[in-house]
């Protein structure tokens, strides 16, 4: 019952906060958001990379692309489209059912196209001139498979010249459209970072990520995952890139080594690049 | 043809002031002197963050018969690259000019634009010259606007500083 309400005050922060949020420009990070918006007029074309590998066993890599572009409709409103895809090689990996028990074991290899998304971001107070940067967000996907909606509370703070600090909570809503009856599977985010610019085009960071699932209309929790690991960008005036490693360091139910593997992988690697027209 | 749209579409939607070379030094510089053939300048050390770079002065007559004065030509950095700007003093530090020679990145440009940097003309040294209270902010460029206001600023103090050595 706890866990309901923590969902009803999230989605009511992120919907009476501002309506319809979405992205910033450039990231200094690549999971969490800073809480700036891009200009007014400002349009900027986004190349995600994400890479994932290993389960318990086998062998399994996955890559998720997103083509994205954003614009900034005015200074504190900008809005995305993505197209999203997804490659997986699997080969002698167990899934697990809910209950713990071994699955399957396919051999895959196949490229799908997981839909289009649409992402708004509402700036809310400035990261540089207020206490603290905040804003909110929201994402809807569809697919010919799935239905999902995100909200978040994005929050930001540049300290002096050099110091990012970047935490983001996340809930999302994803439904199978396939299927009759369209349990809702929630699922709740927390992200952080932190980031030192060395010189104005070049910081080196962390960031960490824990990921709650709750399948069946959130009727109980089916994995904790948490990760951290190192951040690298540079930005000019023209484009940026940045990256993370970001490592599975502890995963509930334990699947092995301490690790989670239900919808995971041991690591994760994210690359975003971002070019300004 | 379709390129073409796509580029006209983009430019167009794109924020105003963009990134170029507005001025050259010697354009600057005849919008500032009568003479500009004749000015002197002077290379001063600089200050955090462009330390490493020659802070320019230029001495000689003020064009519109103001007498003798300053044009100082230093850059600051925006959010990832410089900003070249200049700041025109009278003899007795009050501000006449501000120019943006060349602005180097896609966003925050707004700070090109004659409006936001009239706010600095007759400002003078002991003025408080601060960003968001004395100098307004611009949405979408409070870098560069943050920025270029501490330049101003420094350059006040130089000036005080420098004066006599610069005047004489």
């Amino acid at each position: 019952m706890a866990r309901k309400w923590i969902w009803v005050v999230a989605i009511l922060m992120a919907g009476g906060m501002g309506t319809f949020p979405s992205n910033a420009g450039e990231r200094m990070f690549t999971y969490v958001y800073e809480s700036d918006t891009l200009p007014e007029g400002g349009l900027e074309f986004e190349q995600w990379v994400t890479y994932r590998n290993a389960k318990a066993q086998g062998n399994h890599t996955r890559w998720d692309m997103r083509d994205e572009i954003e614009y900034g409709i005015t200074s504190d409103l900008q809005t995305s489209l993505y197209v999203n895809y997804t490659q997986i090689f699997q080969e002698g990996v167990e899934d697990f059912d809910e209950n713990g028990s071994i699955d399957s074991a396919d051999t895959n290899n196949e490229w799908q196209f997981k839909g289009v998304s649409s992402e708004w971001i509402h700036n809310i107070l400035s990261p540089y001139d207020d206490p603290i940067g905040v804003a909110v967000y929201l994402e809807g996907t569809v697919s010919d498979s799935e239905g999902e909606l995100e909200e978040k509370l994005l929050l930001s703070k540049n300290i002096g010249e050099n110091w990012v600090l970047a935490f983001n909570a996340a809930v999302e809503q994803e439904w199978n459209l396939k299927h009759h009856g369209n349990d809702m599977e929630g699922k709740f985010e927390m992200d952080a970072g932190v980031a030192y610019k060395i010189i104005p085009q070049f910081s080196i960071g962390a960031e960490a990520k824990n990921q709650r699932v709750y399948p069946e209309n959130l009727a109980f929790e089916e994995h904790s995952v948490w990760f951290v690991g190192p951040n690298l960008h540079y930005g000019n005036g023209q484009w940026w890139i940045t990256a993370t490693l970001l490592p599975q360091i502890a995963g509930h139910p334990d699947q092995g080594n301490g690790l989670n593997y239900d919808d995971n992988e041991r690591i994760e690697a994210r690359l975003i690049a971002g070019i300004n027209f | 043809m379709k390129n073409c749209a796509l580029l006209l579409l983009v430019l167009g939607l794109a924020p105003g002031a963009r990134a170029g070379q507005y001025l050259s030094q010697d354009e600057a510089l005849a919008l500032a002197f009568e003479k500009p053939g004749a000015v002197r300048r002077f290379d001063l050390p600089n200050r955090k963050p462009m330390a490493e770079e020659k802070l320019k002065a230029f001495t000689g007559e003020l064009k519109g018969g103001g007498g003798r004065g300053i044009a100082f030509i230093d850059a600051v950095i925006g959010k990832h690259e410089p900003i070249t700007y200049m700041v025109v003093v009278s003899a007795d530090g009050e501000i006449l000019r501000v120019e943006i020679l060349e602005y180097r990145e896609t966003y925050g440009g707004q700070v090109c634009e004659e409006p936001w940097r009239k706010q600095f003309l007759g400002k003078k040294p002991g003025d408080s010259i601060h960003h968001g209270t004395d100098i307004n902010n611009i949405a979408g460029a409070t870098l560069s606007c943050r920025h270029v206001t501490e330049g101003v600023a420094k350059l006040l103090k130089i000036f005080e500083e420098k004066k006599a050595e610069l005047l004489r």
